[in-house]
């Protein structure tokens, strides 16, 4: 047995089609976020820290080298005071030489030239 | 120290007897300490030779190790400039994200905005339809 459709029926039908159709077929708000464009950013900033990082190690290196050849140099300087000390020694012996040498007498200046030509024949 | 020509006035003076091989000179005792005073000298003139080019080696040295640092400074130097122009392309880059999210942040509020609008004619339409339909049907049930 067919029933007719009444006029409430079909405007509630139509009235639930149209919900539906909406919540089905409403489009999706396009919002473009230029995600692209960011994650490239970001990829690039990464790459730019590490080469930082890089450089970083770089110049830890070096200062590793600097450090070191900042105490060769101290142990230099250090050689170059005792050379100094040497110097002015000798140049106190050759004082206190000039003065002895003015004391002596024939014998002793006889002796001190022999010891002199000694010296140099066994140096050469 | 005595010039050298000072003391071979003195020499002349000495009349040397020469035999063979041997020479032997009768000198005054001042003149004698001079010689000896000169050749006591010398030898230490020559041990500070020896040290002073020690020495000059040393210093040589020391040259070459600053120059080592020094050079190796600049390079740090250049590296650190680097260092600070990736910082500067780093922080261009994230002023350039920042717009980006700023203006992202910009179309959110639009389309928040939008989507309230709609939401409103949503409600007002399901309401005015709800009441048309009421209408129809009281109209409808009245007949």
């Amino acid at each position: 047995m067919k029933k007719k459709l009444d006029f409430k029926t079909i405007i509630i039908i139509v009235l639930l089609l149209g919900v539906i159709g909406f919540i089905i077929f409403w489009p999706e708000p396009e919002v473009d976020y230029n995600q692209d464009k960011i994650d490239e950013l970001k990829e690039q900033n990464e790459d730019l820290l590490a080469k930082n990082d890089s450089l970083s190690n770089v110049i830890s290196e070096k200062d590793t080298i600097i450090v070191m050849a900042e105490r060769e140099v101290e142990e230099l300087q250090e050689e170059v005071e005792i050379k100094d000390s040497l110097i002015q020694n000798i140049n106190n012996r050759r004082d206190e030489t000039r003065d002895h040498v003015n004391s002596l007498d024939g014998n002793d200046i006889t002796r001190g030239i022999n010891d002199y030509i000694r010296r140099n024949k066994s140096g050469n | 120290m005595t010039l050298p020509v000072a003391s071979m006035t003195t020499l002349e003076e000495t009349n040397p007897e020469i035999k063979e091989d041997s020479v032997t000179l009768t000198l005054h005792v001042d003149d004698a300490r001079l010689i000896l005073g000169d050749l006591l000298d010398y030898e230490h003139v020559d041990s500070l030779l020896t040290i002073y080019q020690e020495k000059d080696s040393i210093n040589i040295s020391i040259i070459k190790k600053k120059e080592l640092i020094i050079n190796t400074q600049k390079g740090q130097i250049e590296d650190y400039k680097l260092k600070i122009e990736n910082y500067k392309k780093l922080v261009d880059n994230k002023d350039t994200e920042i717009g980006i999210l700023l203006a992202n942040i910009e179309k959110l509020k639009k389309e928040v905005k939008k989507q309230r609008r709609q939401k409103r004619w949503a409600i007002a339409s399901g309401v005015a339809g709800t009441v048309v339909t009421a209408i129809i049907m009281g109209l409808t049930l009245g007949n």
